[in-house]
C-alpha cells in the first residue's frame, strides 16, 4: 500500500516539476527555475514528515521527493561554472541551501 | 548526467527531468540536515562536494564517449 501511495505521489511530483520548470524559465532572468521548485517541495516535505504513514509516503515520499531534484540542481551549477557564469552559480547555490532549510524547518513547525 | 547533451529530444527528456530528476531529491537533502543525528550540516556539505566532484568528473568524461548534439 505504502509502495503504492510513493508511486501515486511521484506520478504526481515528477509531471509538476517539469510544467512549472518549463513555465518559471519564462519569468526568471537566471535559471533559477528548479531552484524555486526545491525550496517548495522543501517545505511541502517538512509540512507532511510529521503526518501519518500513509499520507508521508504520498506528500513526503511520493511527491516531494519526486517534485525536486538533486541532479539537475548539480547540473545547473556545473553548466553555470562552464559558462563562466560564477555569480549566477553562487547566487543559486546559496539560495537553493539557505532558502530549502529555512523552507524545510518552518514546514516542520507549521505542521506540528 | 552523462546524457546532458546527447541523443534524441524523447531520450533526453525521459532520462534527465524523468529518471534522473524523479531518482534523486533535493527535499530529502534538506530534511536529513536538520536531523543532527543524520550527521547535520557536516552531512550536507559532504553531499554538495561528493555529487559536484562526480559531475565534474562524469560530464566530460559523457561528452567524449558519446557524440554531442549540435
Amino acid at each position: 500500500m505504502k509502495f503504492l501511495l510513493v508511486v501515486l505521489g511521484a506520478a504526481v511530483g515528477a509531471p509538476s516539476r517539469y510544467l512549472a520548470d518549463q513555465s518559471l524559465r519564462k519569468f526568471l532572468k537566471y535559471p533559477l527555475g528548479i531552484t524555486v521548485i526545491n525550496v517548495l517541495g522543501s517545505f511541502v516535505i517538512g509540512l507532511s514528515i510529521g503526518a501519518g504513514n500513509n499520507l508521508q509516503a504520498l506528500i513526503a515520499v511520493g511527491f516531494a521527493g519526486a517534485f525536486t531534484t538533486w541532479s539537475t540542481f548539480m547540473l545547473d551549477l556545473y553548466l553555470a561554472f562552464e559558462l563562466k557564469r560564477y555569480k549566477s552559480a553562487g547566487l543559486n547555490l546559496l539560495l537553493s541551501l539557505s532558502l530549502g532549510l529555512g523552507a524545510v524547518w518552518l514546514g516542520i513547525h507549521l505542521g506540528q | 548526467m552523462l546524457v546532458e547533451h546527447h541523443g534524441s529530444d524523447s531520450i533526453r527528456h525521459l532520462l534527465l527531468p524523468g529518471f534522473c530528476g524523479g531518482l534523486t531529491t533535493f527535499s530529502a537533502v534538506a530534511l536529513q540536515t536538520m536531523h543532527s543525528a543524520s550527521g547535520g550540516f557536516f552531512y550536507l556539505v559532504e553531499t554538495v562536494v561528493l555529487s559536484l566532484v562526480l559531475v565534474v568528473i562524469l560530464i566530460p568524461v559523457a561528452r567524449k564517449i558519446f557524440a554531442v548534439k549540435e
